[in-house]
């Protein structure tokens, strides 16, 4: 029997797709708790950052770190945009959360399936040499991971600094924790939740840049950091903004670690397995806190 | 010719889909993400029992093993799933679409990610039809792919009758009222979790049925055709028609494959859009219609059909049935048997004491009347005996079985019925099947009698609505009775509630501040009414109630509550008439309402 190798690179891939999970997160979680809504749509906003990435950098011939202010303000007008334009007549009319749900599905399936009608279903790569990376803890990292996981810490910081220390981020905390009483001391809720949407656009936008800078794009690359998204909240739980992250990060472990033990193929079993788990034996996520998903539809 | 007989194939198939999907999520109103499992399994378990296990011929065999496959599934995600209310099993299901895939997709039985192929087309028995089979019944030469749109519509038609026997039924009606207010349903005996796990049952059983006409239809299953895609699309034509409508249901999935088919046709032969284009435009497209529908008419085409129950011929001349006219004054000397027995009731909640001790005992034929400020524990202690809330201590029995620990439909079995004070009718049933649904022993809440014994469930029933009639005249509603309870007043929601509680027949009645909000002038009618089910009908009736001239006017005994606790009791009169609790009661409200 051959020993069992290191554990040690696969702590360090698992923390790296944990961060790129958590962002994603975070985005579903800030909607979630603000606005009410599921929001698969996100993967559709994660699609136009992608896909702005690809036509900047592609169509109009622009260098990728000058792509990616641009990509990142079409990403987060997109989700501001779909607010808008979808969601608010949703939100106005007091849709149950199962039809909001419907509709943010329904966004996302239909914005993967006209680009892949309009564009191509094909993948597209950025980069087509090897990166240049560096070892750590016995595994090696190239650059785009490092540079991901370096945006998902500025990114995390930056949503907490934004909601903590600026006016507008106090009236998402405000909303998300009472709607009604926000109300009451006059926030304007409309605003608030544009904010949240503009806010969420703009994380998930820089989660999609690297991510598809380092593996390409095609119309169905949300997929997975969407519903990994969602196993992460179920995981971590959604009483506070910290919740989902840890959920993110212990997700991206559970992925990778298993690999270490079992076969690659059986990676997303025993990832979602972890999440049937935390579902039957603690619904209010492991964090806990609020339990959101026991509350009455 | 041949792909239109295909298309009209794959929808009577599908049409069976979407009629499990109505009784889960319109009839029962579950939130259900994950359809498209159920279809997955019924198809893999017949594709992999006929490839590797059944002989040839197996096709009705491979069809009951797919329903029950999905059945099972449905047991395993329901079991722990539904116990929980609403968003939950949302989240679930929806997680259950997601790892489906990825299992079958892994496990080497389902054949990994190329699926399973070779699966037997129809056959039975001996008869095993080959590619050129051919039915000749003289006039016309029927082709294989005929006759078999013609079985799979037969499916339809099948499936059609068995789920309107379904949501006809008192069985159907049950599951309705468990959707409208489950909690309600269960204060009425029912088992709400039971209710919504067996309906479950049958809507996965019924689609796990069309999963395996679709394995034997499309002879190959895939993980690609299970994914959450499917679920959406079943979910669009659900919604589309109605999904509280099998008859919307039915035609929502010929309406939209009609127009996924008629954007088909345009984009291949108007717009010679290129062939590859055509399919994620057709996916586009009904996610697109889904969110118009919702936006447009989120209750689709059709609306909720309601069961209109006729009143029966009279057997007898029809004799007077309102309250019977009941001395109002005078309290009853002869004391009834004691029918239930609370005592050292408490409840905390965190660090705020509900319920400190109370205690009482209710007699059949007299009137108990508990007041008290808000806050006092009233409610707490209604809800501590109907088996909503835990006691933290004390002990309570109703006759010589003692009721603490049991849930709220085992007590109401035991005869204790309870109101609310927000009165919570069941709103989407009419107004007589409120009064039905709340009627004990009904064997055709039963799926099974509903096809084993029908005879049974229908003398039952016409037993049932005949009662139902008498308490609706009795209450003053039968001119409503085919109304939906949405459609109430307050005060005619308030009588319903009286009418429901007296069609379960408990021994002990716990009414909730019956006349809260109901004008003076029609005041007398309900001090009638409880006073009949005191008096006539000879029930321990035990109310919570703010206006002192309705305790007056009812009460044989008042309980005066405090912080919890029983401050003292007595006859009206007495507890009425002592000027220092009425103060300190009075002070409490006054203080309540400034």
């Amino acid at each position: 029997m051959t020993p069992p190798p290191s554990i040690l690179p696969f702590l360090a891939n698992g923390l790296s797709l944990g961060l790129s999970i958590s962002l994603v997160a975070l985005a579903m979680a800030l909607i979630w708790r603000t606005v009410g809504i599921i929001d698969f749509g996100l993967g559709a906003v994660y699609l136009a950052a992608a896909y702005a990435t690809l036509f900047l950098t592609k169509g109009v011939g622009l260098p990728l770190a000058a792509a990616i202010p641009g990509a990142l303000i079409i990403g987060t007008a997109t989700a501001i945009l779909l607010y808008w334009a979808v969601y608010r007549g949703f939100i106005r009319r007091g849709s149950p959360l199962f039809v909001t749900v419907l509709v943010s599905i329904s966004v996302f399936m239909a914005t993967q399936n006209l680009i892949s009608a309009a564009i191509s279903p094909q993948k597209f790569y950025f980069i087509d040499t090897i990166l240049p990376g560096i070892t750590v803890l016995g595994t090696r990292l190239n650059v785009a991971q490092l540079a991901k996981m370096g945006v998902s810490l500025t990114a995390l910081a930056g949503v907490a600094f934004f909601c903590l220390r600026t006016g507008p981020g106090a009236t998402i905390l405000a909303v998300a924790d009472n709607k009604r009483l926000a109300q009451g001391v006059g926030v304007n809720v409309d605003r608030a939740y544009g904010w949240t949407y503009g806010l969420a656009g703009l994380v998930v936008s820089a989660a999609a840049i690297p991510d598809v800078a380092e593996s390409g794009v095609d119309p169905f690359v949300a997929i997975n950091p969407v519903f990994l998204a969602l196993a992460a909240i179920i995981i971590g739980g959604l009483g506070s903004f910290r919740n989902p992250v840890l959920g993110a990060v212990l997700l991206g472990l559970a992925f990778h670690l298993a690999v270490w033990v079992l076969p690659a193929s059986w990676q997303e079993v025993i990832a979602y397995g972890f999440v049937l788990a935390v579902l039957v034996a603690r619904p209010q996520g492991l964090f806990g806190g609020l339990n959101i998903v026991r509350e009455r539809a | 010719m041949l792909y239109v007989v295909d298309v009209l194939t794959l929808t009577a198939i599908m049409a069976v889909a979407v009629h499990g999907y109505m009784l889960i999520k319109g009839l029962a109103g579950l939130l259900h993400l994950g359809h498209a499992v159920f279809y997955g399994l019924g198809a893999y378990a017949s594709a992999i029992l006929t490839t590797k296990v059944l002989p040839p011929g197996s096709f009705p065999l491979s069809v009951a093993a797919g329903a029950l496959a999905a059945s099972a599934g449905a047991l395993l995600i329901g079991w722990p799933a539904l116990k929980a209310r609403g968003r939950y099993f949302m989240i679930v299901t929806f997680s259950m679409q997601l790892i489906f895939i990825t299992l079958v997709i892994n496990l080497s039985f389902t054949g990994g990610p190329d699926g399973l192929s070779s699966i037997p087309r129809l056959s039975f028995g001996p008869w095993q039809p080959g590619k050129r089979w051919m039915l000749d019944l003289g006039l016309v030469t029927l082709t294989f792919a005929q006759v078999k749109l013609l079985v799979m519509t037969g499916f339809t038609a099948l499936s059609f009758w068995f789920c309107s026997r379904i949501v006809d039924s008192p069985y159907g009606r049950l599951i309705r009222a468990v959707r409208e207010d489950e909690q309600v349903a269960e204060a009425y005996g029912r088992d709400a979790t039971r209710a919504k796990l067996s309906i479950l049952l049958i809507g996965a059983g019924i689609t796990g049925a069309a999963g395996s006409l679709f394995a034997h239809h499309f002879n190959y299953v895939g993980p690609s055709q299970f994914e959450l895609e499917l679920t959406m699309l079943l979910l669009a034509m659900l919604i589309l028609g109605g999904q509280t409508s099998l008859l919307g249901a039915t035609i929502g999935t010929g309406l939209m494959v009609g127009l996924l088919e008629g954007l088909r046709f345009v984009l291949d032969n108007w717009l010679a859009v290129p062939f590859e284009m055509t399919a994620p435009l057709r996916q586009a497209a009904y996610s697109v219609i889904l969110i118009l529908i919702l936006a447009v008419r989120a209750r689709g085409l059709i609306p909720e059909r309601l069961k209109r129950h006729g009143r029966p011929a009279p057997a007898l001349p029809p004799r007077p049935v309102a309250a019977e006219p009941i001395p109002s004054s005078g309290t009853v000397t002869e004391l009834g048997e004691v029918v239930l027995t609370c005592s050292n009731l408490q409840k905390h909640f965190g660090g705020l004491t509900a319920v400190a001790g109370a205690g009482f005992s209710l007699r059949r034929g007299r009137i108990v009347a508990i007041i008290g400020s808000n806050g006092a524990g009233k409610t707490t202690i209604f809800n501590i005996l109907s088996g909503f809330e835990r006691a933290d201590l004390g002990e309570a029995h109703m006759g010589r079985q003692p009721i603490l620990g049991k849930t709220p439909a085992e007590i109401a079995r035991l005869g204790i019925a309870r109101t609310f004070q927000d009165v919570r009718i069941w709103n989407r049933l009419t107004v007589i099947e409120n009064i039905l649904a709340a009627r004990p022993h009904q064997p055709g809440e039963h799926p099974a009698h509903l096809f084993l014994s029908p005879g049974r469930v229908a003398r039952a029933e016409a037993d049932n609505i005949a009662a139902a009639w008498t308490l609706l005249e009795r209450f003053g509603l039968a001119d409503k009775a085919n109304d939906l309870g949405n459609d109430l007043s307050y005060a005619q929601r308030k009588m319903l509630a009286l009418g429901r509680i007296t069609a379960f027949g408990p021994a002990a009645m716990l009414l909730d501040e019956p006349t809260s909000g109901v004008d003076p002038k029609r005041l007398d009618v309900f001090l009638d009414h409880i006073r009949t089910f005191a008096r006539t009908d000879d029930r321990a009736v035990c109310l919570i109630e703010h206006n002192m001239t309705v305790v007056k006017e009812l009460a044989d005994w008042v309980l005066f509550m405090d912080e919890g606790k029983v401050m003292t009791s007595g006859t009206p009169h007495e507890v009425l008439g002592d000027h220092s609790l009425m103060r300190r009661y009075l002070g409490h409200q006054k203080a309540a309402t400034a």
